[in-house]
């Protein structure tokens, strides 16, 4: 982002002692354009403001040229919209005139050197519309040499000057803070021989490079502090023997052990997914599962065949399903459970467990909005209003026996009720929610067995 | 289906010669007599179409290696799996348990500690009809893997379960109807020693639960029981480990030197007393605040552990490893203890180095991406002393003096401190050095694992058709350190706030500085550093976000009353029961420098706001406490600044001046000008 070496050697050829006083504005401005191509202007003008700021520029023929090129270097653009328009302002307005305190001489940090009126009034002309060709045809010293007297051109500034300040109002305080990180330090010294060669060697150490200090701008830094390191209990690993040795492959002992011990009731669960037992056979097998309580997990059931079980056998199904309460296996019968279709069996199965276990409330309750979406889409008009009745009997028993909190499923079982308000059980059940929401004590207790025979007399 | 039946109707049918050799093959292997039983399994080949014969000829095969054949034994249980369609991720038969179980074993030493709890997690629900024996086996070892991911939790409640269904033979589950409950009750059976062993395993299992969750009067009740037999160096461990955590120090160092070097050698165990000796010292001496020390133990146990896992390869000449040894290394342990010392040792590069390492093992770690993120603001900015070291920073106030005479020049230096960094390299953050931008993603990490607030909700019931729940993501966990206290969160949470901010401002992200900063002082309990960098981070962004006057109000010195490094005490005044934190230092030692920091700042802000003389009052204040306490270097700059703001260049000449060419009586100096400044 800074000239290099050469390019820096071109500007200051361009601003030779001698070639400022030679050659017109206009030839310099023409040499400018013709040596920089547009993407380095802004660096170019950097550096010719620079010059001027730290005093780099010997005769006031090279300032001046400086200023020229500075202008020229984005002619034909809109003033405003120039990167350096705020020094044209600068060098026309210094800041100790706007703030007219008869203090001790100021100098803000990057100030200008002062103009010379002949030097303020070819500025103005510059900037102002009128045509420039007369102006740029003479050499700096002409108009160093001239006459101020009587071709006053006003130039109104202040348009340009309340765009920038508009602009300057955008940025944030932070971006206005910055100062050039150059200070000059003169030293006091008798010997006044400073070379020429000097000021170039100066400008090529501050205005080119990688890390150019043209480039670089002091701002009030805030303090950031580092957090501390994080203070914590028991971080640190601690190694305790685990005998991992313990944790090792097993032999599978029951290799060609037939399994007798359950023969029969394995035999007899085969025929209960199929078709109901007899009576006989039901008892049997309840039976034996009661004399053996692990003989339950070894009779062949997996959750797959619940619901053949549950439709042929519901009393087995409920028998099983109440000694696997302990398994880890339960929720997966439950899953199955809640997941199969519905009917009277599969019903009275969920009463009955809703009755003898804690259930979980999530499962009665996925159970109860099955029943109901299965009521509501089905076809069948006459297995409809079966299934609602159904549904109407088991919520009432539900209620009746407090298994379910109503007012979690209230405005489910609302809505059910008043879809089928046509059916006698639905209009009960409606009422008895209202009973609820009002207050009242409920009657008795239905048990399931009246239940049953509610529906199926 | 009917044919399914038919086939288990085919290998139900056992003859009695058949029954005969499985018996001689169970005896000869439980006489560890593989060769014999092999012999015996051999004569079972004709059943083709059982898999317990296979998957036992496979296991008896395996043994005979001397569990050293890892991978054909795993080829063979694949291939045994292939051959009889049975499913790893699916299991509804008991009698499938075995072969699950064999595979979580053989994850379990390769420390795939998740995998293993996913098949075993399966396994577990056939824990009621399997037989005891295997019952047994299988619960302990679900708790091990528990432990092994640091889920103490969990682990209790299985061994809850395991005393309630195997010791005692009551169920847990609670029945409505009384009866059933009454019948169902068994008398207590007599112990036999097998019994009484398997206690005393599970006891030794709730001691490392209690200490990983830190209920230290249980673990040390039954510690004091375990203690009565002296030979138990496994309890001597135990209770150096309470010891540690109770802050007994030199407690623990007894305990722990008490134990022989050759109790465990790793070669018969898969373990090293040595190494873990090293180790647990390490973490004591680190606890005492000694992290050099403590870094000496960690390397001596890492020198143990890299001869240990080298030698096991190459003993007795055979390339594969047996069983036990394959996961005995502690390596990424050892590198997260070693790291994490050498950080607090002040050598954050190294401790990147080391941390870098074990977070590819426990990259669910939030606590781990933390201190991986310290490494890296440590290594940027070692500690904020420097800042306040004048004499240092008033030398680098100058960069360059060139030309001369009328026409010299000083170049100033750009700035003071070094933490900003505003990249525009093109670099990808990612790369895993020490660098800020690594930290931004450390930190990231780190709030992405951290648990939330909420205690865990309860696992849903999985009641959604076609039942096989989805394979758990490792959750996040502090492993390989104990579970986080509440207490332990909140005070990372507010240590991930605190470096969010200030790896954002240092990055120039100061939008995303100001909402952990803001998100930091919105935190229930804060110590009083983090209240003092809340407010400092917080205003800092404001400025750069141009509301100053919304900054002023976070510089107010009323915001902090104390520094102190601790959360303050909770609503519950509950005795801190785990003292193993090492003693912390940080810069600022004391409010007054805090509180100068703070007034610093605040007059940064004035002179970016344009009030210079406002700005010159305050650090004629700062500079006044100068006596008392530590003060920021960057004020001699900053009145540089505003001296030359005011158009007054020469104090701000002199100021260079005096600095540049003598050094001597730069506190005289700087007095008078801020004196005469104001």
């Amino acid at each position: 982002m800074a000239l290099t070496v050469e390019q820096c050697d071109i500007l200051l050829d361009i601003l030779g002692e001698t070639k400022v006083r030679t050659h017109t504005l206009e030839s310099l401005s023409n040499e400018l354009h013709k040596k920089f191509d547009s993407c380095d202007y802004f660096k170019v003008g950097t550096c010719l403001v620079m010059m001027l700021q730290q005093d780099l520029l010997k005769e006031p023929e090279q300032k001046l040229v400086a200023i020229t090129l500075l202008y020229e270097l984005y002619r034909g653009e809109a003033l405003a919209n120039t990167p350096f328009a705020n020094v044209f302002n600068h060098l026309l307005h210094p800041p100790e005139h706007q703030s007219s305190v008869g203090s001790p001489k100021q100098e803000y940090p990057g100030q200008l050197p002062k103009l010379t009126p002949p030097e303020k009034q070819f500025l103005t002309q510059l900037l102002s519309d009128v045509p420039k060709d007369a102006i740029l045809k003479k050499t700096a010293t002409q108009i160093i040499n001239s006459d101020v007297g009587n071709t006053q051109t006003n130039f109104d500034f202040s348009v340009v000057q309340l765009l920038l300040a508009e602009k300057q109002s955008e940025l944030p305080h932070t971006c206005k803070t910055g100062i050039p990180v150059v200070l000059s330090l003169p030293e006091k010294t008798n010997n006044y021989t400073t070379e020429r060669n000097d000021y170039a060697a100066l400008v090529k150490t501050i205005a080119t490079g990688d890390n150019a200090p043209i480039n670089k701008v002091y701002k009030p830094e805030f303090v950031t502090l580092a957090p501390p390191l994080l203070n914590t209990d028991d971080e640190m690993v601690w190694l305790n023997p685990t005998n991992i040795k313990e944790h090792t492959v097993a032999y599978d002992v029951t290799m060609c052990v037939p399994d007798t011990a359950g023969q029969e009731a394995r035999q007899l669960m085969n025929k209960a997914y199929k078709s109901a037992l007899s009576l006989q056979q039901q008892q049997q097998l309840l039976g034996e599962l009661e004399n053996d309580s692990k003989l339950v997990y070894h009779i062949g059931l997996t959750p797959s065949k619940l619901p053949e079980l549950v439709e042929n056998n519901p009393l087995i199904a409920i028998e099983v399903l109440l000694k696997l309460m302990q398994s880890k296996q339960i929720t997966e019968y439950f899953s199955v459970l809640v997941n199969m279709e519905m009917s009277l069996h599969s019903m009275e199965v969920v009463n009955r467990l809703t009755t003898t276990v804690d259930l979980p409330t999530e499962f009665v309750h996925l159970y109860i909005s099955n029943c109901i979406s299965t009521c509501e889409t089905i076809k069948d008009r006459y297995m409809q209003n079966r299934l609602v009745r159904l549904v109407c009997v088991f919520l009432q028993s539900l209620i009746r026996n407090k298994i379910i909190n109503v007012q979690e499923l209230f405005i489910e079982v609302q809505a059910f009720c008043i879809e089928f308000s046509r059916i006698r059980e639905a209009a009960a059940l409606f009422r008895l929610l209202k009973q609820l929401e009002s207050g009242e004590q409920i009657g008795l207790v239905s048990s399931p067995t009246i239940m049953k025979a509610k529906l199926e007399g | 289906m009917a044919e399914k039946e038919e086939f288990e109707r085919a290998v139900d049918v056992v003859t009695e010669q058949e029954q005969e050799y499985a018996q001689k093959a169970l005896n000869e292997f439980k006489k560890n007599n593989y060769a014999g039983a092999l012999q015996f399994i051999n004569k079972l080949d004709n059943r083709t179409n059982d898999f317990k014969v296979a998957h036992n000829k496979a296991l008896v095969e395996y043994c005979k290696s001397d569990f050293r054949k890892n991978e054909t034994f795993q080829k063979n249980l694949t291939s045994i799996c292939n051959q009889f369609k049975i499913r790893l991720d699916k299991l509804d038969d008991v009698d499938q348990c075995i072969v699950h179980y064999n595979q979580a074993i053989l994850l379990y030493h390769q420390q795939q500690y998740t995998n293993a709890i996913y098949i075993m997690d399966r396994v577990y629900k056939f824990i009621e009809p399997m037989d005891d024996a295997l019952a047994k086996q299988v619960s302990l070892f679900a708790i091990e893997l528990q432990l092994c991911v640091r889920q103490s939790d969990k682990a209790l409640s299985l061994i809850n379960y395991l005393e309630n269904q195997l010791i005692n033979g009551t169920p847990n589950i609670k029945l409505l109807d009384k009866t059933v409950k009454e019948k169902d009750k068994k008398a207590p059976q007599p112990l036999d020693p097998a019994m009484e062993e398997f206690k005393k395993k599970l006891i030794k299992y709730k001691i490392r639960c209690y200490l990983m969750n830190h209920n230290l009067e249980i673990a040390n009740k039954e510690i004091s029981n375990l203690l009565k037999d002296k030979q138990n160096f496994q309890a001597l461990f135990l209770a150096a480990n309470l010891e540690y955590l109770k802050g007994n120090l030199i407690e623990s160092q007894k305990l722990l030197a008490a134990v022989p070097p050759d109790y465990l050698v790793y070669n018969d165990s898969g373990e090293s007393s040595t190494l873990m000796f090293y180790n647990n010292m390490g973490v004591i001496h680190h606890a005492m605040g000694k992290p050099n020390l403590a870094c000496h133990y960690f390397q001596l146990a890492l020198k143990e552990d890299i001869a240990l896992t080298n030698n096991a390869k190459k003993d007795k000449g055979m390339d594969d490893k047996p069983l036990y040894a394959l996961g005995g290394s502690k390596y990424h342990e050892l590198m997260y203890n070693l790291g994490v010392s050498l950080l607090h040792a002040k050598r954050p590069v190294q401790a990147f180095d080391c941390l870098i390492i074990a977070v590819r093992r426990y990259h669910r770690n939030a606590r781990l991406w933390m201190r991986l993120a310290e490494c890296c603001i440590m290594a940027t900015k070692e500690s904020n002393e420097v800042d306040f070291d004048i004499q240092k920073r008033q030398k680098e106030i100058i960069v360059n003096v060139i030309g001369s005479q009328d026409k010299q020049k000083v170049i100033l230096t750009t700035n003071v401190s070094k933490d900003k960094k505003y990249s525009t390299e093109s670099q990808s953050y990612a790369v895993p050095v020490p660098s800020l931008e690594f930290a931004s993603l450390c930190l990231r990490n780190a709030s992405t694992l951290l648990p939330s607030d909420t205690v865990s909700s309860p696992i849903p019931l999985f009641l959604i058709p076609g039942g096989i729940p989805p394979v758990p993501s490792c959750s996040p966990s502090p492993a390989p350190s104990s579970p986080l206290s509440p207490e332990s969160v909140m005070s990372l949470r507010n240590s991930i706030l605190a470096a969010s901010a200030y790896v954002a401002l240092c990055l120039g992200d100061y939008i995303l500085a100001l909402e952990h900063a803001e998100n930091l002082l919105q935190q229930p309990r804060l110590s009083g550093a983090h209240k003092l960098l809340g407010h400092l981070y917080c205003a800092e962004a404001l400025v750069l976000l141009d509301k100053i006057s919304e900054a002023l109000e976070h510089l107010n010195p009323e915001n902090v009353k104390h520094i102190n490094l601790e959360l303050p005490k909770g609503d519950e005044n509950e005795e801190k029961r785990i003292k193993t934190s090492p003693p912390l230092k940080w810069f600022p030692h004391n409010l007054p420098t805090a509180i100068a920091t703070m007034q610093y700042n605040f007059a940064v802000a004035k002179t970016i706001r344009g009030q210079l003389e406002d700005a010159i009052g305050l650090l004629k204040q700062i500079w006044q406490m100068s006596s008392k306490c530590k003060v920021p270097g960057h004020i001699i700059m900053l009145l540089l600044y505003i001296e030359l703001k005011l158009g007054r260049p020469e104090p701000a000449r002199k100021l260079v001046k005096q600095y540049l060419f003598q050094n001597r009586r730069k506190h005289v100096e700087i007095h008078h000008s801020l004196l005469r400044c104001s």
